[in-house]
């Protein structure tokens, strides 16, 4: 896992797990966001919630070009500031 | 200058449920649209700013029209005015005239007080020109011209009303270039709960074949295109425009209105990514010899 990636990972699990009321175990990584029952509101909801705290812009329609956890944290990873060393702050 | 008030709505969306969209505050849409105040898809062919896009697409329009050089334009659905305001200053129009259902945009049409530009508060069905227009465009509106609780056969009568006023309303040989939203892949059950009841209450989206059903043998369609990732990219710049100055943008309508906008805006673009939805620009030319219908 690259960088950058596991925050973000962490953070989406834990997000659809409150969302869902389901626990972090339930929610697989490579599932496509529909096998949980996302509907579009929930899907850009959370894509602004994230933005939000992580203080990026990610465009909205992301979730659908990377329609798994996996593969949407691996997308924002690359978008984050790549300076060694830095951590990703999480907003309180 | 004049405002006059419209009498009664009919087919299509009522004053008070597109007020309820565009009265908000023109404050409000400063702080994310472009400088313009154009409220509609942008035309991005090699385009690098919001605005330049959307003067592209004025300019787009103006020529489907063959509106440049003409004494009087109609605008349907004028919004803060950008097209008017691009037909006489660039296109060297005489006489340019819109018609939007809300105050807020007249007033500020009105405070420009530019004598070669004239607003109505008025539904197209109540419009009564005293003269021909030598061109008529209509961007963003024909999305409210129909009520959902309408039936096919309804809806396509209501369009058909549209395209035969425009028809009477233009000179011989005349244009109408239109562009709105329709419906791609999605119908309205499709549609998210939240747009329908909050965003766009009373409004209906066309398809293709409507629209084309209701102008059949009244206007010949001559070019017809579908920009719906123009839209997503004109949403983007929006979207992230309104997140960028969200404090400022709370303060003018409050929280939950700019989270709802943040929703809107978030949703549109997904349709118009996934095809959901089409963004339509089409060039009409008037059937002057219309046969027994």
């Amino acid at each position: 896992m690259s960088e950058g990636v596991e925050p973000i990972q962490e953070w989406m699990v834990d997000y659809l797990s409150k969302l869902l009321q389901i626990s972090r175990d339930e929610i697989d990584v490579s599932s496509p966001f529909d096998r949980f029952g996302l509907d579009s509101a929930a899907l850009v909801g959370m894509t602004g919630d994230l933005s939000d705290a992580f203080g990026i812009d990610v465009d909205p329609t992301l979730a659908y070009d990377y329609p798994t956890i996996e593969k949407f944290a691996q997308q924002i990873a690359r978008q984050l500031p790549a300076r060694p060393g830095d951590a990703v702050k999480v907003a309180a | 200058m004049e405002i006059v008030e419209d009498r009664q709505t009919s087919l299509g969306a009522s004053k008070r449920a597109v007020q309820h969209h565009y009265d908000l505050g023109t404050e409000f849409y400063a702080v994310w649209l472009d400088k313009t105040r154009t409220y509609s898809c942008g035309l991005w062919d090699g385009a690098h700013t919001l605005q330049e896009a959307q003067e592209r697409k004025l300019d787009y329009h103006i020529e489907r029209a063959n509106a440049a050089g003409t004494q009087r334009v109609l605008d349907i659905g004028c919004g803060w005015g950008s097209l008017l305001n691009r037909l006489v200053d660039k296109a060297g129009v005489r006489q340019a005239v819109g018609l939007t259902l809300s105050d807020g945009q007249a007033q500020w049409i009105s405070a420009r007080a530019d004598p070669r530009i004239s607003v109505l508060v008025e539904s197209w069905e109540d419009h009564l020109p005293q003269t021909k227009y030598d061109a008529i465009i209509s961007i963003g509106a024909f999305e409210h011209f129909a009520r959902p609780d309408l039936e096919s056969a309804e809806v396509v009568g209501a369009y058909r009303k549209f395209f035969l006023k425009c028809h009477e309303w233009l000179a011989p040989g005349a244009w109408l270039s239109l562009q709105t939203i329709a419906y791609g892949t999605a119908r309205r059950k499709d549609l998210n709960r939240f747009i329908v009841e909050h965003i766009f209450p009373e409004s209906d989206l066309p398809t293709l074949s409507e629209i084309a059903l209701a102008s059949d043998r009244v206007f010949e369609i001559t070019f017809l295109r579908n920009d719906r990732l123009d839209y997503e990219t004109t949403l983007k710049h929006w979207y992230f425009n309104l997140r960028a100055n969200k404090a400022g943008a709370i303060e003018l309508v409050g929280e939950e209105a700019v989270a709802n906008y943040e929703k809107y805006l978030s949703l549109f673009m997904v349709g118009f990514h996934t095809g959901a939805m089409n963004l339509l620009r089409i060039a009409f030319r008037r059937i002057d010899a219309l046969r027994e219908r």
